[in-house]
């Protein structure tokens, strides 16, 4: 094992000898820039290495990098193996925010009111009249003999009150827990984290509770994705031993921990500690946050260890900078914490009319407001359009395409994140990809290639899965091969919206509604702004809405947090939605049977989309 | 003006030409090969209707019955060689399944049928994931099988009383999960403990099994292939016959 320490975040790591320097800062969750993954063509994960053993200059790093930033010690992360300890900087250039696209989303006013107060007091001292016990003085001066005071507080009590000559500043917590003390007036300095763990990503914001002003926003791959890219994965290896469930939860706190770092550094702020922190995920990240058992959720009937929300002093979870930590609600088994922010960011549940909001990701979850009350369900749409499953997909970062328009049958135009030649797929691209080849008669509603049309982009070559049609052609590419998409692709793609579309229509037919009843569609997830909402009609990913009342709404889960960390009433709201909304097990939905074998299909029209 | 007349005028007619070819060549000729065509095509909406005018006609299940079981095979054999995909497998079990319902009672009221063998299958305890064992049901019973559905998260206690009841010659266990795995194996444990493990043909089916998870569930046979399945199963028929 070797020693890391990454500035400036002042993260230090321990890793195994001969391991990457591109690979430390992604298990330790620091995002930097990268445009081709790691394989030493963009030459943008640049890293500074200030002492220690490292390999030699490859001839990459040679080629990509000048000589006055060789000299200055400049090396590339991806190229540069770590022999010994190791002192590496992240120069700023290097420095990124992650994900851009779906990291932050639509939102709303509420009342502000954070879930951490915190209040300048002059506190009274004791005299030999008043030999009163110093707590008894501090609540008095609170105003209140009703709220508890934290442990951790009581230990350091008498110490702080009589070095701050009875001036100290208290954290409240929710109107009714001492959390912190400190000396002096530090009423201004009160940050909080919203944070929304996924199954593939992990998005953080820091923000000023003195003024709810958002200071940074990051995001980062979940490191637990060396235990399987779904959550049936997770679930499996967790279950079968225990050790897998406690490296998991290490893996994500861990990641949590160093963007609260990342953000402070960048916010540019010297403090380390935060008051609270609103942490959402679907349910099973939930549960392996916490590190509680996951087996109910991996078997029928699919249920939770408790759906009541949580609240819990961060150095209890291993977040040694966070004060106190709350995670609202489940809403059901497989709808966590993550779709109820969804809601509360929305604002869907005040409104008395037909709303629909479709959370997309690796399980997509599904919430309608009928007007009366509010139906929700989870559908198993899989990781297709998150790159995975999909030969040349990947997630939407920089070096993946985001938009396809397929002129003919020769004519492709399209547009890649970033800017640079294209690495793969997006699943934005690949919903405009099989739209374009449906308008173009080059797909039949089946999904099969028509193989009577002559296009030199629709390959059979001989050593793969039947035919392809090229999106990039192999000079146009950054791999330096051709980008396509195969039959197989379009199955898989197939499976995930037939998945989502059917879910919409069982709670559709649930409440008697027809799609173009529903007067509002928002639409969240990993497809943060690129949908194109046409293409996802005609492809049968959505049903016929009004397209004029669809609407892309970004990242809504961490939105909600935020909005939950701001705000008491946020809270109150979600916890009454979650007690009020009514779930729908798909899995023994009888409609959800005939629909989706039936959803398998793209329409044969397009004017019937 | 005249010449866009003629056109139009031209077009419509070859299209009722085309249409009457369609009918002429294809309905009255041989409703096996366009019910065939129909069902491998994917095309639910021929598929039943060609299904729904035979059975008006005929009133004969037998040539429909032979039909699904060329059907299936083709699918199984399509699906193997990599050209049909587990969203392919969905939408043919979904009209075989269609139509195996047509037909059923027909087959019931006939007294001169008999099934080639008789399976149980169900989704074992734990796991609700029907879709591919809704595949085999569509299948075994396109193949001529009597097949009793227990349907999903099925206790092992409801495997050996419908043992019992039903005295099979096949028990089918599916599940998605790996953890299923262990399901199957707590429910092959319990038919054995019952006594009854001599008397059934046990198979294993789903996602994530293998020979390694057969040999430690105890089963006879494991696939991956809905169609590969059906061939194991009616080995075991005819081998039981011999």
């Amino acid at each position: 094992m070797v020693k890391v320490v990454i500035e400036p975040y002042n993260i230090t790591v321990e890793v195994a000898k001969g391991v990457r320097a591109y690979d430390v800062l992604r298990t330790t969750g620091i995002p930097f820039r990268t445009e081709c993954g790691g394989r030493g063509l963009c030459g943008k994960c640049r890293v500074v290495i200030k002492s220690g053993e490292v390999s030699q200059l490859s001839s990459t790093e040679k080629r990509l990098l000048s000589v006055e930033e060789i000299k200055a010690g400049y090396r590339l992360a991806c190229q540069v193996v770590l022999q010994g300890d190791v002192r590496l900087f992240v120069p700023p250039e290097t420095r990124s925010k992650g994900i851009e696209a779906a990291i932050q989303g639509l939102t709303r006013d509420v009342l502000f009111s954070p879930l951490a107060k915190k209040i300048y007091l002059r506190v009274e001292p004791p005299s030999l009249e008043k030999p009163h016990p110093d707590v008894n003085s501090l609540l008095k001066a609170l105003g209140s003999s009703e709220l508890t005071v934290e442990f951790n507080v009581l230990k350091e009590l008498s110490a702080r009150l009589r070095r701050s000559n009875w001036a100290v500043t208290v954290t409240l917590w929710r109107g009714n827990k001492v959390i912190g003390l400190e000396e002096g007036d530090t009423s201004r300095e009160n940050l909080g984290i919203a944070v929304d763990i996924g199954t593939t990503k992990i998005v953080l914001h820091l923000v000023d509770l003195a003024n709810k002003k958002t200071l940074a926003m990051l995001s980062t791959e979940n490191p637990q994705i060396v235990y399987g890219d779904d959550i049936i994965s997770r679930i499996h290896a967790a279950v079968l031993d225990a050790k897998n469930l406690e490296d998991m939860k290490h893996l994500v706190v861990r990641a949590v921990n160093n963007l609260v770092r990342v953000a402070l550094v960048t916010a540019g702020i010297e403090k380390e500690h935060l008051t609270s922190a609103v942490i959402v995920g679907n349910t099973v990240m939930h549960h392996v946050f916490l590190g509680l058992d996951v087996s109910g959720l991996g078997a029928s009937p699919y249920v939770p260890v408790t759906s009541d929300p949580l609240e819990l002093p961060g150095y209890q979870l291993g977040l040694e900078s966070v004060a106190y930590v709350y995670f609202p609600p489940i809403i059901a088994g497989y709808v966590g914490g993550d779709a109820l922010a969804d809601i509360i960011a929305t604002g869907m549940h005040l409104k008395n009319r037909p709303i629909l909001l479709i959370d997309i990701g690796t399980n997509t979850e599904i919430i309608l407001n009928t007007g009366e009350k509010l139906l929700a369900c989870s559908t198993p749409s899989g990781p297709a359009f998150e790159g995975g499953h999909i030969k040349h997909g990947m997630k939407a970062v920089p070096g993946a395409i985001r938009r396809v328009v397929i002129r003919d049958s020769e004519n492709v135009e399209y547009e890649v994140i970033g800017g640079e030649k294209p690495l793969g797929v997006a699943g934005s691209a690949l919903i405009d990809v099989v739209a374009g080849l449906l308008e173009n008669g080059l797909l039949s509603w089946r999904g099969l290639f028509n193989k009577g049309i002559h296009s030199s982009r629709l390959l059979n070559l001989p050593n793969s899965n039947g035919y392809e049609f090229v999106i990039v052609r192999a000079e146009d590419s950054a791999t330096g091969r051709d980008i396509t998409i195969s039959e197989k692709d379009i199955a898989e793609i197939r499976l995930a919206k037939a998945a989502i579309y059917s879910g919409i229509m069982v709670l559709l037919e649930r409440a008697h509604l027809d799609p173009k009843d529903i007067e509002e569609v928002l639409i969240a997830g990993s497809f943060g702004y690129n949908l194109d909402i046409g293409n996802a009609v005609r492809i049968g990913l959505l049903p016929n809405f009004d397209l004029s009342k669809v609407r892309l709404t970004g990242n809504t889960a961490i939105e909600g947090a935020k909005l939950m960390l701001i705000s008491e009433q946020a809270v109150q709201e979600a916890e009454k939605v979650a007690r009020e909304t009514e779930y729908i097990e798909l899995t023994v939905a009888q409609e959800f049977k005939k629909i989706f074998p039936r959803a398998l299909t793209f329409p044969r029209e397009s004017n019937e989309g | 003006m005249e010449i866009k007349n003629y056109s139009h005028a031209l077009n419509k007619y070859l299209k009722i030409l085309s249409r009457m070819d369609s009918r002429t060549r294809l309905i009255p000729l041989s409703m096996e090969n366009n019910l065939l065509k129909a069902i491998v095509e994917l095309d639910e909406e021929r598929a039943l209707e060609i299904a729904r005018k035979e059975l008006e006609n005929s009133k004969s299940p037998f040539k429909m019955l032979e039909v699904l079981r060329k059907a299936a095979d083709i699918i199984g054999e399509k699906y193997s060689k990599g050209e049909f995909f587990v969203a392919d497998l969905v939408m043919a079990g979904e009209i075989l399944k269609e139509i195996s319902e047509m037909i059923r009672p027909l087959l019931q009221s006939e007294p001169r049928h008999e099934y080639v063998g008789r399976l149980i299958i169900g989704t074992v305890q734990g796991d609700i994931h029907d879709i591919g064992k809704n595949i085999v049901v569509s299948m075994a019973e396109a193949a001529g099988f009597e097949v009793i559905d227990l349907g999903v998260d099925v206790p092992p206690e409801k495997f050996v009383e419908a043992i019992k009841t039903y005295k099979p010659d096949i028990v089918g266990l599916s599940g998605l999960l790996t953890l299923s795995i262990e399901s199957m194996k707590r429910t092959v444990d319990v038919i054995k403990n019952t006594g009854l493990r001599d008397q059934v043909k046990i198979i294993i089916g789903g996602g994530r099994v293998d020979e390694s998870a057969c040999k430690y569930v105890g089963a006879d046979a494991w696939t991956t292939d809905a169609g590969r399945g059906i061939k194991i199963m009616l080995e075991w028929v005819k081998e039981k016959k011999r």
